[in-house]
């Protein structure tokens, strides 16, 4: 599992660390059937609360990204695999927003927009 | 002149482990079997320390022994080290193994003739001669033998396999990153020792309270011996964040760290246990200590004083990127 952390950011912790599992699940370095570390384990290596780091997983687990199983733990669901074909298309979309000159903020909200 | 090639390697490894260890066995039945009718019943099967005589069984079992010892364990060493030699693998490892595999098949064999021979033509095992003379004598061949199957083997090194360049994670200026796998030892190895152990643990149970063997705790003995090696070496944590590189078992314990500050470079390379370390597990060899419990791509750490760490992980790339990223960041 990769996280990235940054403390100033205004996005909190919890979300960031959930941002990396999605990130990890669509870099195909995490698969359906995959376990996460304990929460404790993440959030010894981190530094951070181990509440932080069970949020990110409620987190997750709402959006259907991992199941929390009794005895094993967070384990990502079919979900992942979904996810990971996502990538190609958000490629596509971030490199012909650059070519029209759009930042990716400026991707985001029309995303964001378009979704309302 | 032969080329040293891996086939050869293989070629000759098969010869010895396998080839020799069943002509060994072969002989070494007919021969008992020869003498079978000349035997008493029962004949001595186990001697103590004294060289006299102090367990019996009927025959047969002497020969299912033979097969079992003379052939079945090195074929069992043989199939287990015939996968990596047929990638192609090579390295003074497998020549030691198939050195190892005929010197123990000859031994059990000669063994087994020599202790029949001594009791061809008595009337009770009892009176059967010290065990002291057929063992010189077979492992005096056992060790002719196995130098021949040192010799026979090519002498060749597996040659060293290329570092892969590792990019570091770029950080934005206050990012902090971390990284974490587990790590563990392939099912099909760790399913049958999970077994083993059971079994022991049911017969170590089994002799304390159904039989009157007095030997109390002792057969309880094996049983933990092997539950604390499969809980410190067949499930590891690999761990990078701004502390270093950590890498511990299951229960804490072995424990191996490297602090960002003696980080001096970090790599990922194919790894494999049997090649590069001589076996699975947690592993030791000049220089280095590897936590290999399987094979594939993994994380090599070289520390400031020389030392190297591997250790086979998933994802080793990431990993070595993120700790690159770390290590640079701090100095």
């Amino acid at each position: 599992m990769f996280i990235r952390l940054n403390p100033e950011s205004d996005t909190p912790l919890f979300a960031q660390i959930a941002a990396s599992v999605r990130a990890d699940a669509l870099a195909g370095r995490l698969h359906a059937g995959d376990r996460l570390p304990a929460a404790r384990e993440v959030a010894k290596t981190v530094g951070v609360n181990v509440h932080t780091v069970l949020h990110a997983y409620q987190l997750l687990r709402n959006e259907g990204l991992i199941e929390l199983r009794r005895g094993r733990g967070a384990v990502l669901t079919e979900h992942c695999t979904q996810l990971a074909l996502l990538e190609q298309s958000i490629h596509t979309l971030i490199e012909q927003a650059h070519e029209l000159g759009l930042s990716t903020d400026t991707l985001t909200a029309l995303i964001k927009e378009s979704s309302s | 002149m032969t080329q040293l090639t891996p086939q050869l390697s293989r070629r000759r490894f098969v010869l010895v482990a396998v080839w020799l260890p069943l002509v060994a066995t072969l002989v070494s039945l007919v021969w008992q079997i020869a003498l079978l009718p000349t035997l008493p019943d029962p004949v001595a099967i186990h001697w103590g320390a004294s060289g006299q005589p102090n367990g019996f069984a009927p025959a047969w079992v002497n020969l299912v022994m033979t097969v079992a010892i003379g052939f079945g364990l090195p074929a069992v060493l043989a199939a287990t080290t015939l996968r990596p030699l047929r990638r192609g693998e090579q390295g003074v490892t497998f020549r030691f193994l198939g050195v190892v595999a005929s010197w123990l098949s000859v031994l059990i064999n000669a063994l087994m003739v020599g202790t029949t021979i001594g009791q061809s033509g008595l009337d009770d095992a009892r009176d059967a001669p010290t065990i002291l003379v057929p063992l010189i004598v077979a492992a005096l061949l056992a060790t002719a033998i196995c130098v021949l199957a040192w010799f026979i083997q090519p002498a060749v090194n597996m040659p060293a396999r290329a570092d892969q360049q590792v990019q570091p994670v770029k950080l934005a200026p206050g990012e902090q990153a971390a990284w974490m796998r587990e790590t563990s030892m392939p099912r099909i190895f760790v399913i049958p020792m999970v077994i083993l152990t059971l079994v022991l643990l049911v017969a170590a149970v089994w002799a304390l309270v159904a039989t009157d063997l007095g030997a109390g705790l002792a057969f309880f003995v094996a049983p933990v011996v092997l539950v604390a090696a499969l809980l410190t070496s067949t499930v590891f944590y690999v761990r990078v964040n701004t502390e270093g590189f950590t890498v511990r078992s299951l229960v804490g314990w072995p424990r191996f760290h490297v602090a960002l500050r003696d980080v001096a470079g970090v790599e990922t390379r194919a790894i494999y246990p049997m090649g590069d370390f001589g076996g699975w597990g947690v592993r030791w060899r000049p220089n280095a200590w590897g936590v290999v419990l399987r094979e594939g791509t993994g994380i090599v750490v070289t520390r400031t004083n020389g030392k190297q760490l591997m250790v086979t992980v998933d994802d080793a790339e990431t990993g070595a990127a993120v700790l690159a990223a770390l290590a640079a960041k701090r100095a």
